[in-house]
């Protein structure tokens, strides 16, 4: 049965912790994109939905102003939310996103060429 | 256009009158229940199942509701604060008394706004202003 339930952006997204489908967390909601029906971006007066999560270095604009642009900002499409609650649950695993780019750019350059960066502790306990 | 630049955005009628500040976007998500029964471990048994910490998440998230699309339903507008509802635009909340009291005061006046009854959002300058369509309805800001 599909029901409609109303949830307030700064009250029950933004800010949210953002869990991939084994619940590892992935980010927080930093923005949400708003775009029209057909992808475009949404036009005032007109129907529009959330079309992606942004998230993103916003520590930075936070401290000294400005805005990054939205094209910019790592995003996860609101295609793969799968459940909203206290955190914002998705249907992906945290490998297939884009969003953690940075992490796993330094993952496999900076942290794996250390020695011992290869080596899983909690595999081997 | 992004939450973002909405949130904390001037409102204004169409001869520039200034009604008041965006303070929360407001969305319909289209939630779609699970069915009753459905696999194994349907009914009761899933709940005792939920508190096993090395079953993976994927596998209640799963069995309970599913999201669809976020609809953007309205903007809600208050005349006095841009300040953050901290939840008590829910009008059964009374307590911590006299907290919920005084938000409400400060937001006192405070209204809902299709986004349908939106004319123009200008991101150029600082602040943004939303500009109302003539004739827009004030509609309850209750979820």
């Amino acid at each position: 049965m599909t029901r409609e339930r109303l949830v307030d952006a700064r009250l029950h997204l933004l800010s949210r912790q953002v869990l991939d489908a084994d619940g590892e967390p992935v980010r927080a909601v930093d923005d949400l994109e708003l775009t029209g029906p057909d992808g475009q971006e949404a036009r005032p007066g007109e129907a529009a939905q959330v079309g992606a999560i942004l998230v993103g270095p916003t520590l930075f604009t936070r401290l000294f102003g400005g805005a990054v642009p939205a094209s910019r900002l790592p995003r996860i499409a609101w295609s793969d939310v799968a459940h909203v609650g206290t955190a914002i649950e998705l249907s992906v695993r945290s490998d297939e996103l884009d969003a953690d780019w940075v992490e796993l750019w330094l993952r496999d350059h900076v942290v794996g060429r250390l020695p011992g960066g290869r080596h899983d502790a909690e595999a081997d306990g | 256009m992004n939450v973002g630049d909405l949130l904390d955005a001037r409102v204004e009628e169409p001869d520039g009158t200034r009604v008041g500040v965006v303070v929360d976007v407001r969305f319909a998500l289209a939630v779609t229940e699970p069915e009753d029964g459905d696999g194994g471990s349907g009914g009761e048994g899933g709940e005792e199942d939920r508190e096993n910490p090395d079953e993976p998440l994927s596998e209640h998230t799963a069995a309970r509701d599913e999201v669809g699309a976020a609809r953007l339903v309205g903007l809600l507008v208050s005349p006095r604060s841009g300040g953050s509802f901290l939840g008590y635009e829910r009008t059964d909340v009374r307590s911590p008394w006299p907290i919920p009291q005084l938000v409400r005061r400060r937001h006192r006046g405070t209204f809902l706004v299709d986004w349908a009854d939106v004319a123009e959002v200008r991101t150029a300058g600082e602040p943004v202003v939303v500009r109302l369509v003539g004739g827009y309805e004030r509609r309850s800001p209750a979820l």
